[in-house]
C-alpha cells in the first residue's frame, strides 16, 4: 500500500504532466489534436536520436566529441543519398522505359529493383582504363572533385524541422560556391583525357554552365531578397503564413463544431502550403527560371549537348571507365538531388507541409516530385541546338530573371498583399509575353507533324 | 586556430609557387585554383564566411574558368620541354619581390590589427557589407560596375567584328 504522501506526489506529478500536454497541444496547432504527440515523435525522431548520442559525449575529450558530432552529420548523408541515387537510376530507367513503351530493367530482383546493385558490382570490377597520353593525376582528380562538390552542396539543405547538416548563415551562397567547383572539375576531366570528344564536351559544358549560372543565381536571389537572409533554415521558416484560428469558447451544436473543424483544416493548409514562395508571382517565375536553369546546370536533357551521344560520344567522361565513371554518374545524380533540394528550399516551402507527413517526409517527397519531372522532361523533349541553348539563356532567361528581381522588390515595398500580387503578376506575365515574342520571332506558326 | 592557419598558409604558398613554376599551362591553372581555394580557406578560418564563399564563387567559379578558357584557345598547351620557366631577368624579379615582402613585413609587423584573430563570427557581416556598399561606398561600387559593363560591351564589340556576308547560324 502507498502512503498518502506518496499518492499526493504521484497526483501532483500526473497534474503536471497533463498541464504540459495541454500546453503542447496548444502549441502544435494540429487540426486533429489527438495525433499531435505521435506526430511530434515521428517528426523529431532522428533529431532526438542525434541529441541523445551527443548527450553521451559530454565530458569526453573535445576532439572525440567533435569527431562524434561530425560522424553523426556525415554518415546519414553518405547512407541516405547514395541509396536514393541507386533507386533513382532504377526509377529513371523504368520511367523512361514506360515513356518509350518498353519494359525497362526487369531481370534482377522483383521488377528489376536490384539492378543498381548489379550495376554497382559491375563498375567496381571493371578495369580502370586511363588513356596512355592522358594526364594521370588530373584524370583521377576530376571525378573525386565532382563527387566532393556534389556532397558538399547537400550539407546546407534543411531536410526537416531541426534537421540540417550545417546551418551556415550564408547557406545559399555556399551552395553556389560549391557548385562552381564542379564546373572546374568537369572541365579538368574533359581536358585531362586528351581526347577531342572529351575536350569538346568539357568546353561545351563550361560554356553552358557559365551562361545558365547567371539566371540560376539571379532567380534564387529573389527568395533571398524577400526573406532577407542567406540562411536556408530562415528561408524555409519564412514560408508559412502564420494564420491563427480563434477557437470559440463554447460549442453550440454539431454544425458549429464541423465549421470550426473545417476552418482549422483550411487554416492549417493555408499556413503550411499557401505560404510557399511558388504561390506568389515572383516565386512562380523564379521557380520556373530556376528549374530550367537547373536542367542546364546539371547537363540534363533537353540541355544535354555537353554529353550529346550522337555528336561527341559521351562528352567529358568519354575516356572514363569502371569506378571513375561511376563516380561521375553518382556526382551527377547527387547534384541533381541537391539542386532539386535547393529549389524545394527556396520556392516550394522546404519541409513545410500539412501535418499528414513528417517534415522530412515532405522534403523528400518534394525532391522526388521534382526529380520525376526532370526524368519526364528527359523522356519527352528533344535536345536543343547550341544556338538555341545560348539564345534561350541570354535573351529570355536573363532578362526575365532581372525583371523578376524587380518584381520581388516591388512585392516587398507594396504594402497591400492583393495589390502586390495583382501588379507583379500582370507585370511578369506581360514581360514574359513580350520577351517570348521577341525571342521566338513574330511569325510563329503551329508546327505540323507528319507521321510515317 | 594557429595550427589551421599554418596548414592553410603552407597550402596556399605551395600552390602559388607551383602555379608560377610548373611547365604545363593547365597544371599551372589547376595550381592557381588550389591557391584561390587556400585563400578562401584563410577567409573561412578568420570567420569571414561571406568573403570566403564569394572568393570561391568569383575566383574559382569565374576567373579560373576564364583562365582555363584562355589556355584552351592557346596552341602551346603542354609547355615546351627543356626551357627553364625562369627568364634571363629572373634576378630582378626576385629582388623586386623580396623588396615588396620586406616593405610589407616592416610596415605590418607592429600593426595592432595583425595580431588579432576574431573569436566569434560576426553574424551581421553580410547585411553590413551590403549596407556599406549601398551607402558609403555607393559611388566606387557604381564606378566598378560601369567599368565591368564597359569591358563587357568591349568584348561583345570585339566578338562581333566579322565580315557581314559570312553565313551565320540557322535561325
Amino acid at each position: 500500500m502507498w502512503k498518502l504522501e506518496q499518492l499526493h506526489i504521484f497526483h501532483k506529478y500526473r497534474v503536471e504532466i497533463c498541464r504540459q500536454r495541454a500546453q503542447c497541444f496548444a502549441q502544435l496547432e494540429s487540426p486533429c489534436g489527438g495525433g499531435a504527440f505521435m506526430y511530434e515523435f515521428i517528426d523529431q525522431f532522428f533529431v532526438k536520436i542525434g541529441r541523445r548520442i551527443l548527450e553521451q559525449t559530454q565530458g569526453w575529450d573535445p576532439w572525440a566529441a567533435a569527431a562524434v558530432s561530425l560522424i553523426l552529420t556525415i554518415v546519414p548523408i553518405l547512407l541516405v543519398f547514395p541509396t536514393i541515387f541507386a533507386l533513382t537510376t532504377w526509377a529513371e530507367r523504368k520511367l523512361l522505359g514506360r515513356i518509350q513503351n518498353r519494359m525497362g530493367p526487369n531481370r534482377v530482383g522483383p521488377v528489376g529493383l536490384f539492378q543498381p546493385v548489379a550495376d554497382g558490382i559491375k563498375t567496381l570490377t571493371k578495369e580502370d582504363i586511363v588513356p596512355a597520353r592522358a594526364d594521370h593525376f588530373v584524370h583521377t582528380l576530376a571525378p573525386i572533385l565532382t563527387v566532393i562538390a556534389a556532397f558538399l552542396a547537400l550539407t546546407v539543405l534543411p531536410m526537416g524541422r531541426n534537421m540540417i547538416p550545417a546551418d551556415l548563415h550564408i547557406g545559399v551562397l555556399f551552395f553556389f560556391a560549391v557548385g562552381s567547383i564542379s564546373e572546374v572539375a568537369i572541365f579538368l576531366a574533359g581536358w585531362s583525357s586528351r581526347n577531342k570528344y572529351s575536350l569538346l564536351g568539357g568546353m561545351r559544358a563550361i560554356a553552358q554552365m557559365v551562361s545558365y549560372e547567371i539566371p540560376f543565381v539571379l532567380s534564387a536571389l529573389t527568395a533571398v531578397m524577400i526573406v532577407g537572409s542567406l540562411s536556408t533554415v530562415k528561408i524555409v521558416e519564412a514560408q508559412t503564413l502564420g494564420w491563427v484560428v480563434e477557437d470559440p469558447v463554447v460549442f453550440t451544436g454539431f454544425g458549429e463544431r464541423l465549421w470550426w473543424f473545417l476552418e482549422r483544416v483550411w487554416y492549417h493548409f493555408g499556413n503550411h502550403v499557401l505560404g510557399w514562395h511558388v504561390f506568389q508571382p515572383w516565386g512562380f517565375f523564379g521557380f520556373m527560371i530556376f528549374f530550367i536553369a537547373a536542367l542546364a546546370e546539371l547537363n540534363r536533357s533537353p540541355f544535354d549537348i555537353p554529353e550529346a551521344e550522337s555528336e561527341i560520344v559521351a562528352g567529358h567522361h568519354t575516356e572514363y571507365s569502371g569506378f571513375k565513371f561511376a563516380l561521375f554518374f553518382m556526382a551527377e545524380y547527387i547534384s541533381m538531388m541537391a539542386i532539386c533540394g535547393l529549389g524545394v528550399t527556396l520556392f516550394l516551402g522546404g519541409w513545410n507541409g500539412p501535418k499528414i507527413l513528417p517534415s522530412w517526409g515532405w522534403f523528400f517527397l518534394k525532391i522526388f516530385v521534382l526529380m520525376f519531372v526532370m526524368i519526364w522532361v528527359r523522356g519527352t523533349f528533344p535536345r536543343v541546338r547550341v544556338d538555341q541553348l545560348m539564345g534561350f539563356a541570354w535573351k529570355l532567361l536573363l532578362p526575365m530573371s532581372l525583371l523578376n528581381i524587380f518584381a520581388a522588390g516591388a512585392w516587398h515595398h507594396i504594402p497591400s498583399r492583393p495589390l502586390a500580387w495583382a501588379l507583379t503578376a500582370v507585370f511578369l506575365g506581360s514581360a514574359y509575353q513580350i520577351l517570348s515574342v521577341f525571342v521566338a520571332g513574330r511569325n510563329i506558326q503551329k508546327r505540323m507533324y507528319r507521321y510515317a | 586556430m594557429k595550427f589551421v592557419f599554418y596548414i592553410l598558409a603552407t597550402w596556399t604558398m605551395t600552390s602559388g609557387l607551383l602555379a608560377v613554376t610548373m611547365r604545363n599551362m593547365m597544371h599551372c591553372a589547376a595550381a592557381l585554383i588550389a591557391f584561390f581555394a587556400g585563400i578562401a580557406g584563410i577567409f573561412f578560418s578568420l570567420h569571414a564566411d561571406f568573403l570566403g564563399a564569394v572568393q570561391v564563387i568569383v575566383y574559382v567559379g569565374a576567373i579560373a574558368v576564364l583562365i582555363l578558357f584562355a589556355i584552351m584557345l592557346t596552341r602551346n598547351l603542354t609547355g615546351q620541354e627543356g626551357v627553364s620557366p625562369f627568364s634571363g631577368g629572373a634576378a630582378w624579379g626576385w629582388a623586386a619581390s623580396l623588396a615588396v615582402f620586406c616593405a610589407m613585413y616592416y610596415s605590418l609587423q607592429d600593426h595592432p590589427r595583425c595580431a588579432v584573430i576574431p573569436e566569434a563570427s560576426p553574424s551581421l557581416a553580410v547585411d553590413e557589407i551590403g549596407r556599406l556598399l549601398m551607402t558609403r561606398y555607393a559611388v566606387p561600387f557604381e564606378v566598378i560596375s560601369l567599368l565591368l559593363t564597359a569591358a563587357l560591351v568591349g568584348a561583345v564589340v570585339l566578338a562581333l567584328d566579322e565580315p557581314k556576308n559570312k553565313p551565320g547560324l540557322p535561325k
